[in-house]
């Protein structure tokens, strides 16, 4: 069964005829063609770098149906920069060496993001504890947790 | 040697090239990369850790629209050969495993291979392969230590087949 679906990512609307089983995370990378977003874990929710933010709040796009996002808004990593500069989260993680393949990095940016929108003073405890959905399996979480400490620290110098 | 110019670059702190493509969310990893054209895969697989398999029905699957085909290991032993493993040690007489990408007549680990979807779409190629039935006759199991030094365990036997050092586990 087949249904129309029209979603906002990233300020542009994407719609798709699409079978009402069809998850988020394929409509973004399939559809809408945004293959930033990725899938590490083979659609179990377990790996987190299919994370996205659905009307501002970070969620696995894995774990969510297409149609679940119709008529909604949806960020990628692609939608993090402005206009092309990069965000002070995207440069920390650059600074830092917070990455290192980079498979996973997209559902941390996108949930870090939104995570200093809520909480923009975090402890390192804080961020770990926000950090329990995405897993890596190259850094160790080390220079992560610097990168969102370092883009923390930015976001308060210039409030 | 220009002793000056050594000294900028030992020891200093340099950028990776690529994160500022990485963390914009391109770079292409292999399951971005769109081929138009590019069919789908889906492997069945076996929930049972030790069997003899007894016949795989392929009829509905290969029915469904928009599936091309379902490979079993019986369309592809006359076709290919095996895959040999070598595993050298010093000392020990040589031994040669061989490895087929689809189960051949048992299923000797959970999970392994049994037969191949190919479809046009990844959720059609999903639905085939929960329509191939296949006739498992389960044999023993063992999956810890202590069952498997107990004298009631089938070992597994290992065929030496003429010529080069070559061995299958049967």
């Amino acid at each position: 069964m087949k249904q129309d679906v029209s979603i906002n990512i990233n300020g542009q609307d994407y719609e798709g005829y699409v079978e009402n089983r069809m998850l988020l995370v394929d409509f973004i990378r399939d559809v809408a063609d945004l293959t930033g977003t990725h899938v590490g874990c083979t659609y179990e929710g377990t790996c987190g770098a299919c994370t996205i933010q659905l009307d501002d709040e970070p969620v696995k796009s894995c774990l969510l149906l297409a149609v679940q996002g119709n008529g909604r808004k949806v960020t990628t990593v692609e939608g993090l920069a402005n206009d092309g500069v990069p965000s002070l989260l995207q440069d920390a993680f650059n600074d830092e060496h917070g990455l290192q393949c980079g498979y996973c990095t997209r559902g941390i940016l996108t949930n870090m993001d939104a995570f200093l929108r809520e909480n923009p003073n975090p402890s390192e405890a804080e961020i770990r504890e926000a950090l329990v959905g995405n897993l890596c399996r190259c850094t160790g979480y080390v220079n992560i947790v610097k990168a969102v400490l370092t883009a923390a620290a930015k976001l308060k110098q210039m409030a | 040697m220009n002793d000056e110019s050594n000294q900028n670059w030992v020891g200093a702190s340099v950028k990776r090239k690529e994160d500022m493509r990485l963390t914009s969310g391109r770079g292409q990893y292999f399951s971005d990369i769109k081929i138009p054209g590019a069919l789908h895969l889906v492997f069945v697989r076996s929930p049972i850790a030790h069997a003899k398999i007894k016949s795989i029905d392929t009829s509905a699957a290969e029915a469904m629209k928009g599936v091309i085909a379902v490979v079993t290991a019986a369309d592809i032993t006359d076709e290919i050969k095996s895959f040999p493993q070598p595993s050298l040690t010093p000392a020990l007489p040589a031994n040669y495993p061989t490895h087929w990408p689809l189960a051949v007549d048992k299923v000797k680990f959970h999970g392994e291979a049994v037969a191949a979807v190919i479809a046009s779409d990844r959720y059609i190629a999903a639905d085939a392969a929960e329509a191939v039935e296949v006739d498992y006759e389960e044999l023993p199991v063992v999956t810890d230590i202590v069952g498997s030094i107990s004298s009631n365990y089938t070992k597994s036997k290992v065929k030496r087949i003429p010529g080069p050092p070559h061995f299958d586990l049967i």
